[in-house]
């Protein structure tokens, strides 16, 4: 449940953040949920990446449906002639790679305190 | 150990942020910050449009003096509804930086010699050869002219209009390019809506070939000379035709040339250069050869290709104004369109109005000249030239009494001393302002020669129907009036009267209306014929113009379905007159098969550049081969000097008059060829060269495309299945060809309009109006342009509107 929890509130969290913070908000966001959900460091780190996975991923994903793939074909070709669903993915991992480790922060951080 | 992880992972969390935000080398080129780039929320995908990314708006912008709406159709072609000009134009300059912004950005830069600031090293050169022009140097100019005329009011607005939607731009709404480069878009200027229309006089009126001509006659000698690059071909069919009589007789002949003695061979400044086989088409025909009694015009300029397409479509409606057309992003207006009454469209002339001029230097250092028997001193300007990832390059550029030198630094030292003369680098006429809104408020023709008369540059063939069933033309702009044969060669620079001679008198200017053949026409061919009484030379084209004057002339009874398929006309006079002489040499007996079949297909050609012909493949590949065999004797100076080839009406020529002129001999061979021989030997290489290939259609040996503007090959469209070729009315060749096909048919009670473009509206590689047009135009095919009076006219077509407040 918490987990559940956790992963909602980032995504809120790192959303809200978008709007006042370069791309890397979602980092603090995932920092700030963590150190106030206690978990351990496993479950922060996967915490973490699912959370902005999902916010990344989810949003390219419907934007790239609501765009027909037009841009991302032509993006996707640009990078080694990935497809557009790849991309998105690699959109999600990207995200999530900054979650986790904003996660393990958090968990530290929390920790450390 | 706790009071250790944290920092450890805060510093692996702040270093890959780090590592995500910064731009990646990637060889030549950088990628952008992985997690800028990618995040959904600032990167590529906010590029992505969807259906709802185009949605009604209300803006207020207290620059307006009234209400604006614009009412986007299905194509998201803007019809701007305005009180008045003044806001019009605001509105014109919110759009083009809208939906054109990188365009824009890009144009200018490359004008200026800005490039390499946001693309490094790999522009520099370019970027050199700009500032030597001094092309920003005379905008700066032209503005000084402009600031104090009223009508500037109208590029202020434009500029404030740009400005209003750059200004409320956040970096995660930049166009994708931007976000690429890792750069931003700069505030939009009157200054540099100046430096676009520089942009489109680099592209079509700094065409030059003084330079490679000296070297030439230098080496071959006055007869010689004469023999491969004559004024004038006898098969040319003018804009003006040879029945116009002329009044007026006042250049005499240049001064004897013993200058081109004492020079040394010279190569080439990396000026752009007119790219031969490319050039535009228009024509209108009168009432009485049409079908419905209406004047129709059609026009097709050529230029590169490019996605974005360099044409913005737009209407524009005030009480004063109703004109629609395409629009150059980057100025206010319409630049080839028509209203209720006219229409207008335009081709290039190629009148030289780039000419170099031999500086006598005084001193070593180069700092003072002679001047009619007078010591004078260069000015000097600096340019500082910033590059990405490098140091700032500074070019000290000498201005002379002619204009600029090249500077001693530069990397193309074998022209220094050659100061450049050209009609960009003046200051404009201030009413230069007006010329495209004169032309949208043009009633008939009267109002048309007034409003060409305040156009400067690049000049144009103008092509005018109105909806009183007369049509006209005229060559038009600012042209120097030179004494005979001046300007073909490097000038003594020691003396102004080596100068231009003023300027020809708009009223003298070549032009024709309601001609007796019932139409007129161009096609970037000779203004004239010989009899005209000014000098000039330059570029021209030397089959287009023959074929659309020989059609148009037999054709009666035309519709708008005759002028569209005029428009895809692919048949070569070239290859009208020289394929059967060259078929006529072809020794059949020593023919293989395959060789035969290969002739077989050349003798049923009809002579058009079809998507999926072999023989014009053929013809063009062996004419190629037997053309550089020919001129052997030509290109074997390239190594030495800049050379100019002949123009290919003079080898067919050649062919048809003397089998055994000299240059059919091959130089390098004991043997004495004749053009049997060269023709033979060219066809056996051409089958050679196609015996390799898999593919000999026609679009697969001549691989065409629409290239995006900064050369990004995924934002490009390759392979594209259009007919065509340079010499022929679908001037389709590689990526240069028709960039806006349109027709109007003047129907006094509805004008009925009908136009296509390679592109989109949209700028933006991730919006579904990139391409709009693609497929109509590769297909021969056009889009009803949706021109009204009032906007509820509009409500079929209407998409969503913008409507601007005032506030």
């Amino acid at each position: 449940m918490k987990i559940l929890l956790s992963i909602i509130a980032i995504m809120i969290l790192g959303y809200v953040m978008q709007f006042v913070t370069p791309w890397w908000g979602v980092a603090l966001a995932t920092m700030l949920v963590t150190y106030l959900l206690n978990h351990n460091y496993w479950v922060s780190f996967i915490v973490g990446f699912f959370a902005v996975f999902l916010l990344w991923g989810g949003f390219a994903l419907l934007k790239d449906i609501a765009n027909n793939s037009v841009l991302s074909a032509q993006v996707g070709d640009l990078l080694q002639g990935l497809p557009s669903v790849a991309l998105v993915a690699l959109t999600g991992v990207i995200g999530g790679l900054v979650g986790g480790l904003s996660g393990l922060v958090g968990q530290s951080a929390r920790e450390m305190i | 150990m706790k009071y250790l992880k944290f920092p450890f992972l805060l510093a692996l969390l702040v270093g890959t942020c780090y590592a995500l935000s910064i731009p990646i080398p990637a060889g030549d080129a950088t990628l952008p910050p992985v997690g800028k780039f990618f995040s959904p929320f600032t990167g590529f995908w906010t590029n992505a449009e969807s259906a709802s990314s185009r949605k009604s708006l209300v803006i207020a912008a207290e620059e307006l003096s009234g209400d604006v709406e614009v009412v986007f159709d299905d194509r998201d072609v803007p019809h701007i509804f305005a009180d008045n000009i003044k806001d019009a134009v605001f509105v014109q300059g919110y759009l083009h930086a809208r939906d054109r912004l990188f365009q824009m950005d890009v144009a200018v830069r490359a004008a200026s010699g800005k490039l390499s600031e946001i693309l490094g090293e790999s522009t520099v050169n370019l970027d050199r050869i700009r500032r030597q022009m001094g092309i920003e140097y005379a905008s700066e100019k032209a503005i000084d002219v402009w600031s104090n005329y009223p009508n500037i009011e109208n590029l202020n607005n434009y500029s404030s209009g740009a400005n209003y939607f750059i200004n409320q731009l956040e970096p995660k709404d930049y166009p994708v390019e931007f976000k690429l480069l890792g750069h931003k878009p700069g505030k939009w200027s009157n200054l540099k809506s100046s430096l676009f229309q520089k942009n489109m006089a680099i592209m079509l009126c700094a065409g030059h070939s003084d330079i490679q001509a000296t070297n030439m006659l230098k080496y071959f000698g006055q007869e010689t000379f004469t023999e491969l690059y004559p004024d004038w071909n006898p098969k040319q069919s003018p804009i003006i035709p040879s029945t116009k009589k002329w009044e007026k007789v006042v250049t005499q002949l240049s001064e004897t040339e013993e200058l081109t003695k004492s020079l040394s061979y010279y190569q080439e400044p990396p000026i752009p250069k007119h790219v031969p086989g490319i050039g535009s088409n228009n024509w209108a025909v009168a009432a009485g050869k049409t079908k419905n009694g209406n004047a129709i015009l059609a026009n097709d300029p050529h230029l590169k290709l490019t996605l974005p397409s360099i044409w913005y479509e737009v209407h524009i409606n005030t009480p004063e104004i109703n004109v629609y057309g395409v629009s150059l992003p980057g100025i206010p207006g319409v630049v080839i369109g028509f209203n209720d009454n006219i229409a207008w469209g335009v081709t290039n002339v190629g009148h030289d109005v780039l000419d170099w001029y031999k500086i006598k230097w005084l001193d070593e250092a180069q700092t003072k000249y002679e001047l009619d028997g007078k010591t004078k001193e260069v000015e000097y300007r600096l340019e500082t030239i910033k590059v990405k990832g490098g140091h700032d390059i500074i070019d000290t550029i000498k201005y002379t009494h002619w204009g600029p030198v090249m500077p001693d630094n530069s990397p193309w030292k074998n022209y220094q001393g050659l100061a450049m003369r050209w009609i960009a680098q003046d200051a404009p006429d201030r009413d230069e302002l007006d010329a495209f809104m004169d032309l949208a408020k043009g009633k008939d023709h009267t109002d048309y020669i007034k409003a060409l008369s305040k156009y400067i540059l690049p000049a144009q063939n103008f092509v005018f129907a109105s909806v009183e069933g007369d049509v006209a033309i005229k060559v038009n702009g600012k042209l120097p009036i030179k004494d005979e044969q001046n300007g073909r060669f490097i000038k003594d620079g020691s003396k102004t009267s080596n100068g231009w001679k003023g300027f020809i008198p708009r009223n003298e200017l070549p032009a024709d209306h309601m001609p007796e053949r019932g139409f007129v026409s161009s096609a970037n061919q000779h203004s004239t014929a010989p009899d005209y009484p000014y000098y000039y030379n330059g570029g021209f084209e030397n089959y287009r113009g023959r074929i659309i004057n020989d059609l148009l002339e037999e054709m009666e009874n035309i519709t708008v379905d005759d002028m569209m398929e005029l428009h895809q006309n692919s048949v070569s006079y070239k290859a009208k007159d020289a394929l059967p002489n060259m078929l006529s040499k072809v020794n059949i007996s020593s023919l293989s098969e395959d060789q035969k079949d290969i002739l077989d297909k050349l003798k049923n050609w009809n002579h058009s550049y079809d998507v999926a012909s072999h023989a014009a493949s053929y013809f063009d590949d062996w004419y190629e081969e037997f053309y550089d065999l020919t001129f052997d004797e030509v290109s074997s100076l390239k190594d030495s000097m800049s050379v100019m080839m002949p123009r290919d009406w003079v080898l067919v020529g050649k062919l048809e008059e003397n089998s055994s002129d000299r240059f059919f001999d091959i130089q390098s061979t004991e043997k004495i060829e004749n053009a049997d021989d060269l023709v033979m030997q060219a066809f056996i290489k051409m089958t050679q060269n196609f015996s390799e290939k898999d593919d000999h259609k026609w679009t697969s040996y001549n691989k065409r495309r629409i290239e995006h503007i900064a050369s990004i090959p995924s934002f490009s469209v390759n392979n594209v299945q259009a007919p065509g070729h340079g010499d022929v009315i679908n001037a389709y060749n590689t990526v240069w060809g028709p960039s806006w096909r349109m027709i109007v048919e003047l129907d006094k009670n509805k004008i009925n309009a009908y136009g296509v473009f390679p592109g989109g509206q949209s700028g933006n590689p991730g919006s579904p109006f990139y391409k709009t047009g693609i497929d109509n135009w590769t297909n021969g095919k056009y889009f009803k342009l949706n021109f009204v009076k009032g906007k509820e006219e509009l409500d079929q077509v209407k998409t969503y509107s913008l409507n601007f407040k005032k506030g």
